[in-house]
C-alpha cells in the first residue's frame, strides 16, 4: 500500500521559478525511500509540501491517505520530521527539548520523561542532558533532533540529511537504527540525502532529483534497468579472447557489458574453451553513486539541448 | 484550541526569554531608572535645590496652559510631573517590555530557525500565534505593574515625607494602567509579529523597534512643551483609538503569520 503519495506536485517561488516540478511518486509503507539530489534541487521544498507546511501552487500530495492542504494538523500527529531547517531551541536543555516536543504532541509530563530519557540513553546523550544544547557539538544536536523526530513513535519520518555531521560511528548507529525502525516497525521513511554510501546501505527504493524534477524513481534493480551498461562482467587472468570486446583497464582487470546472467556464463564458458586461464570472475552491477551520477548527468544533458533548442534559454 | 500546547509554548518562551541576558537585563533596568531612579531624583532634588534644577519641568511650568493649580513651586513641580511627565514615561515601560518579550518569542525563533519546528508540530498556526502572543502580554503586562506598585510607593512615601499627603494613584493613573498600558502592550507585540515576517535577526528587530517608541517620545516632548497635556480624556480616547488599531493590526499579523511568510 502506498502510504506517501505525491502527484504532479509544483511549488513555484515567483513567476515560472520551479522549486518543485510536476512530482510524482508513490511510497509503499515500510519503505525506506531514498530522496537523492544536489543541494538546492528541491529535496527541503518537497518535504514540506509533504507535511503541508507550504502550499502547492499545483497538484497534491497526501501522507497515510491525509491530504496535506486539508489535513496538515493529521499528518503531523503521526509523522516525525527531522530536517536541518528546523532547528533545535538551544538555551534549553536536551531533556527540556524532548519534553517541550512531548507537550506539543500532548503526552503527559511523566510519558515525556520516561520516553525522553529513554531515548536520550538510546543515543548516547545521557551525560550532556541538562546542558543548554548550544553547548553540544553538532554530531550530539543532530542526534537530539533525531530523537525529537522519534518522540512520538511516528509512522512516517521524514530526514533531510540525518547524518551529515556526524562522525563515522554515529553516522552507522544512526543508519543501522532506520533501516531497524523500517524492517521492525514497518516505519516509512523519506530520507532525503547526498551522502550515497549511507543511502545505498539502507535504502529500498529511490527518487532522484534536480532542479526540481524527479529525474528517476524506484528501485536499485529498475535504476540499474533504465541505465545502459548498467551490468559488468570483470574477469582477471591470461590468454583472455581479443575477439569479444573486453577492455582491459590498468589494475589488470578486463571488462565487458552483460545484459543479464546467461549472457555473462556463456562469456566466461567462451573463454575457458579459447584456452583462457581465469582467475577472478564477477559480475559488477552499477552502484548507487554509478546509478546517480549517470541520471544527473543525463537529465543536464537533456536540459542544455532544451536549453539550445529554445531561444534566450527559456523553459 | 490546544490548550496543553498553547501553554506548553508559552511557558517555553518565557524559560528561553528570562535566560537571555539580552532580555533580562533592559527590561528590570530600564522600568527600575523610570519608576525609582527618575522621582527619587525628582523629590531629592526638589528638597535640596527648589524648581531651578529640573530644566524640563520649569519650561512645562512656564509652559502648563491656564495656569497651576498650587502656589507652592515645590507641589506644583510634584504635580505636575506625575500627572504629565511620568505617565508618558510609563508608557514606554509596556512598549519596551512588550517588544523585548516580543522579540525573543517570535524573531528569535525564526531567527534559530525553531520556528518550523514549530510548525511541524500538530498544533495550528493561530493556536502557535495566540500563545505566543498571550505569553509575551503576561510578563509584559505584568512588569508594567510591578513597575506601577514601585512607583507608587516610591511617591508615596516620598510625597508624604515632604507635604504630608498621598499622591497616588488618582483616576489619570488608573487609566493609564489599566486602559491605556494594555493596549500599548498589544500594540508592540502585534508590531513585532509584523517585524518578525520581514527581518532575519533580534538585531534586525530591536533597531525596527525605534519606529514604535517614537510617538510615545512625541508624547513626551508635547508634555514638556505644552503643546498638549494628557488628560484624561485624551487617555480614554486615545486608549480606545489604540485598541481600534490593535484589533486592526491583529487582524494583518494572523495574514502573515503563515510558513510562507516567517519561514
Amino acid at each position: 500500500m502506498s502510504v506517501i503519495v505525491a502527484e504532479n506536485l509544483s511549488r513555484t517561488f515567483g513567476p515560472g521559478r520551479y522549486a518543485v516540478r510536476d512530482a510524482g511518486f508513490e511510497i509503499a509503507e515500510g519503505a525506506v525511500f531514498g530522496f537523492l539530489g544536489p543541494n538546492g534541487a528541491g529535496k527541503t521544498t518537497t518535504v514540506r509540501l509533504l507535511n503541508g507546511i507550504l502550499t502547492p501552487t499545483s497538484g497534491k500530495a497526501s501522507v497515510f491517505g491525509f491530504d496535506s492542504v486539508r489535513s496538515a494538523g493529521k499528518i503531523h500527529e503521526i509523522c516525525g520530521v527531522l530536517t536541518e531547517t528546523a532547528g533545535l531551541y538551544e538555551s534549553l536543555s536536551g531533556l527540556d527539548n524532548l519534553m517541550f516536543q512531548g507537550s506539543l504532541y500532548g503526552l503527559s509530563h511523566g510519558d515525556a520523561r520516561s520516553r525522553s530519557n529513554e531515548l536520550l540513553r538510546r543515543f548516547d546523550l545521557t551525560d550532556a542532558d541538562d546542558k543548554p544544547v548550544k553547548k553540544w557539538s553538532t554530531g550530539m544536536k543532530k542526534k537530539l533532533a533525531l530523537a525529537r523526530a522519534l518522540l512520538l513513535r511516528p509512522k512516517a519520518l521524514f530526514l533531510d540529511e540525518p547524518t551529515s555531521g556526524l562522525d563515522p560511528e554515529s553516522a552507522s548507529l544512526v543508519n543501522v537504527m532506520v533501516a531497524r525502525m523500517a524492517r521492525e516497525e514497518g516505519v516509512t521513511v523519506f530520507l532525503c540525502t547526498h551522502q550515497l554510501k549511507y543511502a545505498e546501505e539502507i535504502c529500498t527504493e529511490y527518487g532522484l532529483i534536480s532542479r526540481g524534477s524527479i529525474i528517476a524513481a524506484g528501485s536499485a534493480v529498475k535504476l540499474a534497468e533504465g541505465m545502459d551498461a548498467s551490468l559488468r562482467l570483470c574477469l582477471r587472468g591470461k590468454n583472455l579472447p581479443a575477439d569479444i570486446g573486453l577492455e582491459e583497464d590498468s589494475s589488470g582487470v578486463s571488462r565487458i557489458v552483460v545484459r543479464n546472467d546467461a549472457e555473462s556464463a556463456a562469456l566466461i564458458r567462451r573463454a575457458i574453451n579459447g584456452g583462457a586461464e581465469i582467475y577472478e570472475a564477477r559480475l559488477h552491477r552499477a552502484s548507487l553513486e554509478e546509478l546517480y551520477f549517470h541520471y544527473q548527468k543525463r537529465f543536464a544533458e537533456k536540459t542544455t539541448d532544451l536549453d539550445q533548442m529554445l531561444p534566450g534559454g527559456a523553459r | 484550541m490546544n490548550l496543553r500546547a498553547a501553554s506548553a509554548i508559552a511557558m517555553k518562551d518565557l524559560k528561553t526569554a528570562f535566560r537571555s541576558r539580552m532580555v533580562i537585563v533592559p527590561i528590570l533596568i530600564t522600568p527600575l531608572v523610570m519608576i525609582a531612579v527618575l522621582p527619587l531624583a525628582l523629590f531629592l532634588g526638589l528638597h535640596s535645590t527648589g524648581t531651578a534644577g529640573i530644566n524640563g519641568l520649569d519650561m512645562m511650568m512656564k509652559n502648563f496652559p491656564g495656569g497651576l493649580p498650587f502656589a507652592d513651586q515645590k507641589r506644583a513641580a510634584v504635580f505636575l510631573a506625575i500627572n504629565y511627565l511620568f505617565p508618558a514615561f510609563f508608557l514606554l515601560i509596556p512598549v519596551m517590555a512588550a517588544s523585548i518579550l516580543g522579540a525573543a518569542s517570535f524573531v528569535s525563533e525564526k531567527e534559530h530557525r525553531t520556528l518550523e519546528t514549530l510548525f511541524y508540530a500538530p498544533v495550528g498556526l493561530r493556536e502557535i500565534f495566540l500563545a505566543k502572543a498571550v505569553g509575551t502580554f503576561i510578563p509584559a503586562y505584568l512588569v508594567t505593574l510591578l513597575s506601577f506598585l514601585i512607583f507608587g510607593a516610591v511617591v508615596d512615601v516620598s510625597g508624604w515625607l515632604m507635604f504630608h499627603e498621598i499622591l497616588f494613584p488618582n483616576l489619570k493613573w488608573i487609566l493609564v494602567i489599566a486602559w491605556v498600558s494594555p493596549a500599548v502592550t498589544i500594540l508592540a507585540i502585534m508590531f513585532m509579529v509584523l517585524i518578525s515576517s520581514r527581518v532575519q535577526t533580534s538585531q534586525e528587530a530591536q533597531q525596527m523597534v525605534t519606529f514604535i517608541v517614537i510617538p510615545f517620545v512625541l508624547l513626551l516632548v508635547g508634555q514638556t512643551t505644552g503643546l498638549f497635556m494628557l488628560s484624561e480624556w485624551l487617555l480614554l480616547l486615545g486608549g480606545a483609538g489604540i485598541f481600534g488599531l490593535d484589533a486592526w493590526l491583529f487582524l494583518i499579523a494572523t495574514r502573515h503569520f503563515i510558513p510562507e511568510k516567517m519561514l
